[in-house]
C-alpha cells in the first residue's frame, strides 16, 4: 500500500482498496435497503464518512472487504432501520404480487424473477448470508462477521436458506416441466 | 434436503447468484463520484463538529470566568447595612413570625425593670 494513498485517520485502508471493492460493496449497499438507489448511494457515502474519519477503525483482524462490508451493515441497521422495514413491507406486499402475476407469466422472463421471488421470501438472516456466500464470494465465516452473529448461527441459517431455496426451486421446476 | 433437491443444488447456487447480480449491477455509481462526496460531507462533519466543540470551550470558558469573579455586590450589600445599622442604633428586633409578633427593644431604653428590695431582716437585705 502507498503511504500516500492510505487513509489519514484509517492508515490500514487504502483507496485504491477501496475503489476496488466499491460495485460488489454498493451491491451489498442496496440490498441492505431494498433496492432503493437514492438510499443506497447515500448509505455508500455514510460508509466512506466513517472511514475516513476513523470512526470505523480497521486494524487487519479480519479482510478489508469483511470490515467495510460489515461497516456498510451496521450503518443500515442502524441508520435506516426503519426505513428499511417499511420499504420491506412494501416490498413483499408488491413481491406477493407479483408473483401472482408471475404465476401467469411465460417461463422465459419469469425465470430469475421466480429465483429472485424466492430468495426474497427467505428470513432476513438466510437471505443476507445467501448473498453474501452465492454472490459476494465469501466464506461463511466471512460472511457471518459481516453479519454480526456467530461462526455457528452462520452456518445454520446458510444450511436453512439452502434447503427453503432448493425445495422452492425443485417446486418450481416440477411446475415448469 | 431430498434427492431432487440435493440434485439441484450446484445450479441453484449458480442461478441464485445470477438473480442477485442481474438486479444490482445496471448502474453503479463511480467511486470517484461517491468517494468526493463522501469527502465533501466529511469535512462539512469536521467543520460542525468544530463548531460545536468551540462553542462548548467557550461556554465552559465563560462559566469559569463567571465563577472567578468576586462574589456579587448587591448580594453582599445588606450584610454590611445590616451591620451598620446594627452598629447605629440600640433597637433590636426579635426575629419574629406570624404565630411570634414583632417585638423591638431598645437595649438601652427599654432597661428591664428589676425588682430590688431595700427591707432588711436583721442585717440581711431580704
Amino acid at each position: 500500500m502507498r503511504d500516500d494513498d492510505a487513509l489519514q485517520n484509517n492508515p490500514h485502508v487504502s483507496r485504491l482498496a477501496l475503489q476496488d471493492l466499491h460495485t460488489d460493496l454498493y451491491s451489498w449497499a442496496l440490498s441492505r435497503c431494498d433496492y432503493d438507489r437514492a438510499v443506497a448511494e447515500d448509505l455508500m457515502q455514510q460508509a466512506y464518512v466513517e472511514l475516513l474519519s476513523g470512526r470505523a477503525l480497521f486494524n487487519n483482524k479480519s479482510t478489508l472487504k469483511t470490515f467495510v462490508f460489515g461497516v456498510v451493515q451496521n450503518l443500515a441497521r442502524s441508520q435506516l432501520r426503519q426505513i428499511a422495514i417499511r420499504l420491506r413491507i412494501v416490498r413483499s406486499h408488491s413481491a406477493e404480487l407479483q408473483q401472482d402475476e408471475g404465476s401467469l407469466a411465460s417461463d422465459s422472463e419469469g425465470d430469475h424473477e421466480h429465483i429472485w421471488l424466492a430468495v426474497q421470501s427467505l428470513p432476513a438472516r438466510q437471505r443476507d448470508i445467501t448473498e453474501l456466500v452465492f454472490c459476494r464470494d465469501m466464506t461463511i465465516e466471512e460472511a457471518s462477521a459481516v453479519m454480526g452473529v456467530t461462526v455457528g448461527t452462520g452456518r445454520v441459517h446458510y444450511d436453512r436458506a439452502k434447503k427453503a431455496l432448493a425445495r422452492k426451486l425443485a417446486a418450481l421446476n416440477e411446475n415448469g416441466s | 434436503m431430498n434427492k431432487r433437491e440435493r440434485e439441484l443444488e450446484p445450479e441453484m447456487e449458480k442461478s441464485v447468484a445470477e438473480s442477485i447480480s442481474k438486479r444490482d449491477v445496471r448502474s453503479v455509481p463511480g467511486f470517484d463520484e461517491t468517494w468526493t462526496a463522501a469527502e465533501a460531507r466529511f469535512l462539512v462533519e469536521k467543520r460542525r463538529y468544530r463548531m460545536v466543540t468551540g462553542f462548548a470551550a467557550s461556554l465552559a470558558l465563560v462559566a469559569i470566568v463567571l465563577g472567578m469573579l468576586p462574589p456579587d455586590g448587591d448580594q453582599k450589600l445588606p450584610d454590611f447595612e445590616l451591620e451598620a445599622g446594627m452598629m447605629n442604633t440600640t433597637l433590636w428586633s426579635a426575629p419574629s413570625d406570624v404565630l411570634m409578633p414583632q417585638y423591638p427593644i431598645d437595649i438601652y431604653q427599654d432597661i428591664p425593670e428589676i425588682p430590688v428590695s431595700t427591707d432588711l431582716n436583721g442585717e440581711t437585705l431580704l
